[in-house]
C-alpha cells in the first residue's frame, strides 16, 4: 500500500507532462511545423546581400524601391533590411528619399519601419529642398505616406523646424508637422 | 520729437535683425513655400510678438516673409525699445480680427475692429497701420465709422512742494 501511495504523485506528474507535450506538439503541428516565433525570426528563409527590393502595385508599376546592404526575408513574410535606402516612393516616384541603418517590415503588414537615425530628403513640388531627421519613420505603401510619431527636426533653406510628429504623402503635396511646432526663419536680409 | 530726427536710418536698416520664431500646435507645408499654422500660434521677431489662432507665413524669394494672423482677436505686443525714452519706451498693445505683417516693409496692418494702445493713448479704427521699427501709427476708418484717437495729456509737472505748477506758473516764469 505504501509503495502505491509513493508512486501516485509520480504517475500524476507523468500524466501532466504527457498532456503539455501534446498541446505544444499540437501547437507545432497546427502551425504546421512552424518553429516558435523567436526561432523563426533568427532563421531567415533568404538572405540577400547588396540587394534591391521592389514592391509592385496592382497596376504592375513599381510602388517602392529599397536598396540595402543585406535583406533577411522570413517565412512569416517579415523582412529585416540593413543600411537601407528607399529611393523610389509611390508610382509617380515622389520627391522623397529615405535612408536608415535598419528597416523592418512586420509580418503581413504593408509598411516598413525605419530606425535610428532616419534621414528623409526631398523637394516637394514648388517647395524647398527639405531634410527631415527622426529616430523612427514608417513608410506605408498602403496609405502612400511617410510618418513619424516621434519628435522630428526639419530644415529647408532659410528655415528650420521641430515638432512632436510628422506626416507627408509620397507625392509631397501634404507635409504636416504636429505638436509643439516651432519654426525658425532666418533673419530677413538687410 | 528729437528721437525721430536721428541720422537718416532707412527702413531697411531698421528692419528686424534677429531670426523669427513661429510656434503653433500644427503646421502644414503648402506649396509655393507657404506654411499654414494653426492652434495657439505666435510669431516672435526681436521685441515684436504677434499671436492668434491661425497664421499663414509665405517666404519670399528675397528671404523676407509675409504673415497673416487671424484670431478672436489677433494680438500684437511690441515691447519697449531697451534703453529708449519717450514713446518708444512704452509698450504697444493692439488687437484686431487680422494682422498682416510684411517683414520687407517692417509694417503690421491691423484689419477689422482694430484698436491700439500705447501708454495711455488709444487709437480705434477699421484699419490701423503700425510701422514696427519707428513705432509709428497710421489709422483709417471706413464707411461705417471714423478713426477715434484718444490722447491723454501728460500729468502736469510737480514742483518741490509737490503741488501742481499750474497755479504758480506766473511765479515760475517770473524767476529767471
Amino acid at each position: 500500500m505504501k509503495v502505491l501511495r509513493a508512486l501516485l504523485p509520480l504517475a500524476f506528474l507523468g500524466l501532466c507532462a504527457y498532456g503539455l507535450l501534446r498541446i505544444s506538439l499540437q501547437g507545432e503541428s497546427v502551425e504546421r511545423e512552424a518553429r516558435p516565433a523567436d526561432q523563426s525570426l533568427a532563421q531567415p528563409l533568404y538572405i540577400a546581400h547588396q540587394a534591391t527590393w521592389v514592391r509592385y502595385g496592382e497596376d504592375h508599376l513599381p510602388q517602392l524601391r529599397a536598396q540595402a546592404e543585406r535583406i533577411d526575408y522570413y517565412e512569416d513574410h517579415s523582412m529585416k533590411l540593413t543600411q537601407v535606402r528607399l529611393d523610389r516612393l509611390g508610382a509617380q516616384n515622389g520627391p522623397w528619399q529615405a535612408s536608415a541603418p535598419q528597416g523592418y517590415v512586420p509580418p503581413g503588414e504593408s509598411r516598413m519601419r525605419l530606425q535610428p537615425d532616419v534621414v528623409v530628403k526631398g523637394m516637394a513640388p514648388k517647395s524647398l529642398p527639405t531634410e527631415i531627421n527622426a529616430r523612427e519613420v514608417w513608410v506605408d505603401w498602403q496609405s502612400q505616406q511617410l510618418y513619424s510619431r516621434s519628435p522630428v527636426r526639419a530644415k529647408a533653406p532659410g528655415r528650420s523646424a521641430s515638432a512632436q510628429s510628422w506626416t507627408s504623402d509620397f507625392a509631397g503635396n501634404h507635409v504636416q508637422l504636429n505638436g509643439q511646432v516651432e519654426m525658425h526663419y532666418d533673419a530677413p536680409p538687410r | 520729437p528729437k528721437h525721430e530726427n536721428k541720422s537718416a536710418q532707412t527702413a531697411a536698416e531698421l528692419r528686424p535683425s534677429g531670426p523669427v520664431t513661429v510656434k503653433a500646435d500644427h503646421a502644414e507645408w503648402v506649396q509655393d513655400s507657404t506654411m499654414k499654422y494653426s492652434g495657439h500660434v505666435s510669431l516672435q521677431s526681436d521685441t515684436l510678438n504677434l499671436s492668434g489662432e491661425t497664421m499663414d507665413v509665405k517666404q519670399l524669394a528675397d528671404g523676407n516673409f509675409e504673415a497673416l494672423i487671424t484670431g478672436a482677436p489677433a494680438v500684437l505686443d511690441h515691447l519697449p525699445q531697451p534703453g529708449a525714452s519717450g514713446p518708444t519706451a512704452q509698450p504697444v498693445h493692439a488687437e484686431a480680427r487680422q494682422l498682416s505683417y510684411a517683414s520687407g516693409s517692417g509694417t503690421v496692418t491691423l484689419i477689422g475692429q482694430a484698436h491700439l494702445k500705447r501708454g495711455s493713448d488709444e487709437v480705434h479704427g477699421a484699419t490701423i497701420g503700425y510701422e514696427v521699427q519707428q513705432r509709428r501709427v497710421r489709422a483709417a476708418g471706413d464707411d461705417q465709422g471714423q478713426v477715434t484717437i484718444i490722447f491723454t495729456p501728460p500729468p502736469p509737472k510737480q514742483n518741490e512742494a509737490g503741488k501742481s505748477d499750474e497755479k504758480k506758473a506766473p511765479a515760475a516764469e517770473a524767476k529767471p
